[in-house]
């Protein structure tokens, strides 16, 4: 019931609020008190990530006119250019902020799987719409869970693709192509966890740079060639991944290629020929939001309506993943806040309120319609024995896309 | 002071004076140039000290880049990885400069991720002012290529460089590598001869203008961020400003020396030698002109125009005239006159025009009108330059040689007249006939047609009217051929009584016998001689190369031939060579050519014509008779080739021959015990003088036939010398026989044969051959007979030719007959026929012979 009245709500608030402004310009009435959202992303590098995460969560806000119990929620952008270290400052700016009240990650793992221990230490409220390193959200026995998840959880994304390339696409000898970073190497315990279910392992294991060549690219690709494999699982961002993708498509004998979504933080398609990608069979991972739009979907067309620039379909969105978990990250913390709002401890210092906040959606109670579906209790009290409960997806909302000619994902069935 | 001394005195002053200016000059002009040359050799050592400082600095930046730009280095900066070690795992491994002290990456919240000491004690990594300075400059680097920022650290025991480059992740700089680096200055700036010292300093706009103020050059180094001061050596560089100049003076004192030397050794040729040669020649003209001064010969000087300029003293002497009075004068206007020939005048004049030189004698005129030849030769003048400015005449006088040359010219004109004419007739010689013949031959028509002319018995004039009347009738021959013949005919007298007149060109045999008929005609008339009438007669042959018969070179053999044929023809007329008579001569040369081999291979036989004793009627004796074997000809008789072998002078050659074979044929008779009692051979005058010095001749044995020989009675005509006579003793002591043969057909005289006293006289057949008919013919025999009877020679008669000659012979006393009644001639093998079967009652059926047992 009360899902519904709030989705009556967002619905006609929608309706009366203007499109959704940029984070840094979004209009603040200065009587109401107001709330930063701070974005930790890499604007930089890797900015179509961020761009679509920040896009789903002005998207998600616009849809309360950024306003929420009364209090204006306003985004804010911290660049990390995907520097771990840069983004421990912003965390540091967040803690020293008497009104930033939660942080958003990007698409890059790194930062939060170093500083994990850090933000749950110090209480960092942390929503992170698409990094998909496993042990993120999964901290020390004992220890508070400051940190929640609506993406792709690696330590399903792994089983997933290895399912994918085994199971259904028949693939007899799979290399593994990993970014050498937190990241990559958590992946490769899952992939070969997977393999290994099926009584096999690695054709072969490469770990490379985070800046690599096309030297040291050529070299991996014969060494891949070399190992006798004809699929490869590949971890890396986009333009790394780009790099690594046309060196493999230049063997003579062409390797089927499943990568995770890294790749879809930057313009890699640009960087990559249709040919390429047909020649590698290039398959994608993704959340289903490109199956869900096949299938008809109010909610992603509402989200598309308060999205900057308007699209009329995911296509038309770059980084498509980003807008789709923050817009359904967005409105499940819109929710949190409101239900935070109505505690006591709302009351409080801004620590009291990001702790309501977390508690909040801890114990949501409000359903959530989102794009990928509804959220009845996306989230739980996080305990070393249920690893998922900060985790808002779960297996059944992996898909693998490829990509249409023109450069954007087309759901693969 | 000599030319040579004088032109090297010279050359060496002007050669000091010339170094000593241009080294006035050249310090003079150098000095700006050496300072501002100072000034940049110091700017360019300076430039240079902060290259090499610079790449010195770009070593250490390109290292730092190198490692910066590492992957891994990227990923410990952004944190990706921790790596304390990252940095020193680089730098201890690579090849690195020396200075290096430390390197430290600091990531892009200033903290040190990484440190490395790589000189010294190992110590942390202490951040400065400096440091932060160099990391916020660092930082905002644009690309990771950026200069490295460079800091100068003047620490208190020895300043180092801070060093420092931007670790880029993607585009972004995250990190700063810093180095320490110790750079050892002494290295970089080398010691020179330009500057004293050079240190480096921070890029302070005030330190800069103090140290310029200074006089210290200061560069900009490390990207601007640090100032390269150089202290430059002043004096030095002076001193090596004077190097220069000494330098450059010692290599233009050379080059002039070289050049002055060049000049001069030039200048030796091409001013001293011809001011040497000038003054020699300046003396050789002073020595001409006292040669000409004094010359025998006269000399005059004009000008273009032939106006006198100059003469010598000679030239007054020769013409009479005072230079002085003819100065400015043509001297062709007053030096020759009437008789002066016009045509030497016009070459003199025609010379002149053109410039050239001309020798020629022309008669002169003196002041006193006095003629006299000289012998002038004028010469052009001319300058260096080829420009001819006037004319020199030389003369002298030649009027007495010109004399003696007319003279002498006269002489052998008259000598060579003698030579080539005959000083009795006047008319041309042999060799004015040859010489015509020749220019003849070698003519384009090499024809000629001539006549040759012999006077009949002109030995008879001279013997019975005297020698003058024979040269008259020369003169008077020599008349008539002159009138007679054209005045382009050549009438010549070639010999004592012999002339040719060579007719003009293109005139033909015809018109040749007929030039000889006219002065045969002329000839014929009659002419006397001091009274006394005088008859003349002539042989003319005639012979024409337009009769197509002989060539020129037989032209005058072959008029000859016909001229013979004219006197054996009965002489007093003319003959034509025509062609039976070139046949006959064309067969004599055939004959003769035929003849000499005969001689050789003795194709001559002797043929025996008995001669038998009128009383008796036996054989006593033979005439051997020549008779010629030829395989080409046949038999041929003596009247065919003697006259050939008399032209060829071997008669005697062939009489030797039948004398030999004949000789032969002799004792062949005796051995075969015939009858021949004697052998008769016929001889000529110098056989006869042949046999009488032949040792060899044998005397005639006592026991075999008599010998004798035949000798024509106009021999006695011809040769009666006493010489003869001894020869013919001679051989009459060797018991030969003597015959006069032809008796009474010469002139034979009868003292001349009682001189000679023959054994024999033949008479001639054509005293025989008419007594059967003519009374006075046997009475001239009867005659002869009785003379023979008188003298006491036997008397043989040739030309027997009947039974009737021999009686009427026998008849008149004849001793021995011989003729075709008895025998013709018989050859060896006939012969032996003949007297083995010899009967005379053949021979004188009317009268009864007692063969002989």
């Amino acid at each position: 019931m009360l899902r519904l009245m709030l989705m009556s709500v967002i619905g006609v608030l929608g309706s009366l609020v203007p499109l959704a402004s940029p984070a840094d310009n979004a209009p603040v009435p200065p009587s109401e008190p107001v709330l930063e959202v701070h974005i930790d992303a890499d604007y930089s590098i890797a900015s179509h990530a961020a761009e679509a995460i920040e896009s789903g969560l002005a998207s998600a806000l616009s849809e309360t006119g950024y306003e929420v119990a009364g209090t204006t929620l306003k985004l804010v952008r911290r660049d990390h250019r995907a520097n771990v270290k840069r983004s421990r400052t912003h965390m540091e700016d967040f803690l020293n902020s008497t009104n930033a009240i939660a942080m958003v990650g990007g698409m890059h793992s790194p930062p939060y799987l170093t500083h994990r221990d850090f933000i749950n230490e110090n209480d960092v409220l942390f929503l992170l719409p698409w990094s998909a390193g496993g042990p993120i959200t999964r901290g020390e026995s004992g220890g508070e869970n400051w940190l929640f998840r609506l993406s792709v959880d690696d330590t399903k994304a792994g089983g997933y693709l290895i399912s994918r390339a085994v199971d259904q696409a028949g693939c007899q000898a799979v290399s593994l192509i990993l970014i050498d970073t937190g990241w990559g190497r958590a992946n490769h315990k899952t992939l070969t966890a997977a393999l290994d279910q099926r009584g096999m392992i690695p054709a072969s294991t490469h770990y490379f740079d985070v800046t690599i060549g096309q030297a040291t690219a050529k070299r991996l690709a014969e060494d891949v060639r070399r190992s006798g494999a004809d699929c490869a699982v590949l971890l890396a961002d986009w333009d790394n991944g780009a790099q690594v993708v046309n060196v493999l498509a230049d063997l003579d004998q062409p390797i089927r290629t499943f990568s995770h979504w890294g790749i879809m933080g930057g313009p890699f398609a640009q960087h990559v020929t249709p040919d390429t990608r047909d020649r590698l069979d290039l398959e994608v991972l993704q959340t289903c939001g490109l199956a869900r739009e096949m299938s008809g979907n109010a909610a992603l067309q509402l989200a598309l309506s308060h999205a900057k620039g308007e699209p009329t379909e995911l296509a038309d969105v770059p980084a498509a993943a980003g807008f789709v978990h923050g817009y359904d990250l967005g409105r499940i913390f819109v929710a949190a806040v409101a239900q935070a709002a109505e505690t006591p401890a709302w009351d409080g210092g801004i620590g009291q309120k990001r702790d309501a906040v977390r508690l909040s959606l801890e114990s949501l109670e409000a359903e959530v319609e989102g794009i990928l579906g509804s959220y009845e209790k996306p989230f739980d009290a996080y305990d070393v024995s249920s690893p998922d409960a900060h985790e808002a997806l779960g297996r059944s909302d992996l898909c693998m896309a490829r990509f249409a000619p023109e450069g954007h994902l087309i759901h693969a069935p | 002071m000599s030319v040579s001394h004088r032109f090297w005195f010279l050359v060496g002053m002007v050669l000091c004076a010339t170094i000593l200016c241009s080294a006035g000059a050249i310090w003079f002009t150098s000095t700006p140039f050496l300072e501002a040359n100072q000034a940049k050799v110091i700017q360019d050592q300076a430039e240079k000290e902060a290259r090499a400082f610079d790449n010195e600095l770009a070593q250490y930046q390109q290292l730092l880049q190198f490692v910066a730009a590492q992957e891994n280095v990227v990923s410990v900066v952004i944190g990706y990885v921790e790596n304390a070690d990252v940095v020193s795992n680089y730098f201890e491994t690579l090849p690195r400069p020396d200075g290096l002290i430390s390197v430290t990456l600091l990531d892009a919240l200033q903290e040190v991720t990484a440190h490395a000491t790589l000189q010294g004690a190992p110590k942390e990594a202490v951040k400065s002012p400096e440091w932060i300075a160099a990391f916020e400059e660092t930082i905002k680097a644009e690309n990771r290529y950026a200069p490295a920022v460079v800091k100068l650290i003047q620490d208190t025991q020895a300043p180092y460089l801070l060093m420092a480059v931007p670790v880029f992740n993607r585009g972004f700089a995250e990190g700063v590598l810093v180095a320490e680096v110790d750079i050892d200055f002494d290295a970089v700036f080398t010691a020179n001869n330009v500057t004293r010292r050079s240190f480096v300093a921070a890029a302070d706009p005030g330190f800069v203008a103090e140290q310029e103020a200074l006089g210290h050059w200061v560069e900009s180094v490390a990207h601007d961020q640090l100032s390269l001061v150089s202290i430059p050596d002043v004096e030095a560089t002076a001193s090596a400003g004077r190097m220069l100049l000494f330098n450059v003076m010692t290599a233009i004192s050379a080059t002039l020396l070289v050049s002055f030397s060049i000049f001069a050794w030039l200048g030796r040729a091409t001013i001293v030698m011809p001011h040497k040669a000038l003054e020699q020649q300046k003396e050789h003209l002073s020595e001409l002109a006292a040669v000409a001064e004094n010359a025998n010969d006269a000399i005059l000087v004009t000008d273009l125009e032939q106006r006198i300029i100059w003469g010598n003293p000679s030239f007054e002497a020769l013409s009479g005239y005072k230079i002085s009075e003819v100065r400015g004068r043509k001297p062709s206007n007053f030096l020759q006159g009437a008789d002066t020939d016009p045509g030497t005048r016009a070459a003199l004049s025609h010379a002149v025009r053109a410039r050239t030189a001309i020798k020629a004698e022309i008669l002169n005129y003196a002041k006193s009108g006095t003629p006299y030849w000289i012998a002038l030769s004028i010469t052009p003048l001319a300058r260096e330059d080829g420009q001819i400015y006037g004319f020199m005449a030389i003369s002298h006088d030649v009027t007495m040689e010109r004399q003696q040359r007319d003279d002498l010219a006269a002489a052998n004109k008259a000598t060579e007249h003698l030579a080539r004419h005959d000083p009795l007739t006047g008319l041309p010689n042999r060799r004015v006939l040859n010489e015509e013949l020749e220019k003849r031959a070698k003519g384009e028509v090499p024809h000629a047609t001539l006549l040759r002319i012999d006077l009949d018995h002109f030995k008879n004039i001279n013997d019975t009217m005297g020698h003058d009347a024979g040269d008259y009738v020369l003169t008077i021959i020599a008349k008539i051929l002159t009138e007679n013949s054209r005045k382009t005919d050549i009438a010549a007298r070639v010999g004592g009584d012999e002339f040719i007149v060579l007719m003009s060109a293109g005139a033909t045999s015809d018109q040749a016998v007929k030039l000889g008929r006219r002065i045969l005609e002329k000839i014929n008339e009659p002419h006397s001689y001091e009274g006394k009438p005088l008859r003349i007669g002539a042989s003319f042959g005639v012979a024409s190369t337009l009769d197509g018969l002989i060539p020129l070179e037989e032209l005058i053999s072959s008029a000859d031939a016909a001229l013979y044929k004219s006197k054996e023809s009965g002489r007093n007329q003319v003959v034509h060579y025509g062609s039976s008579l070139h046949d006959a001569v064309c067969f004599n040369r055939e004959i003769s050519i035929l003849m000499q081999r005969a001689l050789t291979e003795e194709q001559f036989e002797p043929y025996f014509q008995p001669q038998i004793c009128a009383q008796s009627g036996e054989i006593c004796g033979f005439e051997a008779l020549a008779r010629w074997h030829s395989p080409e000809l046949g038999v041929v008789m003596p009247d065919v080739f003697l006259p050939v072998a008399a032209q060829m002078s071997c008669i005697e050659e062939i009489d030797e021959c039948i004398f030999r074979k004949g000789m032969k044929v002799a004792r062949d008779m005796q051995r075969r015990n015939l009858r021949f009692p004697k052998v008769s051979f016929n001889v000529t005058a110098a056989r006869i003088r042949t046999l009488a010095n032949d040792i060899e001749l044998r005397e005639v044995p006592a026991n075999g036939p008599k010998v004798a020989f035949e000798i024509l009675e106009s021999v006695f005509l011809e040769d009666q010398t006493d010489l003869f006579r001894e020869a013919l003793n001679k051989i009459r002591d060797r018991g030969y026989l003597i015959e006069i043969d032809d008796f009474g057909s010469g002139h034979a005289s009868i003292v001349g044969l009682m001189q000679i006293k023959p054994d024999f006289m033949k008479i001639d057949r054509r005293l025989v051959m008419p007594i059967l008919k003519s009374k006075q013919s046997a009475n001239l025999l009867s005659s002869i007979m009785e003379m023979g009877k008188t003298i006491d020679v036997k008397i043989v008669a040739e030309g027997v030719e009947t039974e009737d000659h021999a009686l009427i012979l026998r008849h008149l006393g004849c001793d021995v007959l011989q003729g075709f009644h008895f025998s013709k001639p018989l050859p060896h093998a006939e012969l032996v026929k003949f007297v083995e079967g010899y009967d005379p009652r053949r021979f004188f059926p009317s009268r009864q012979w007692t063969k002989r047992a």
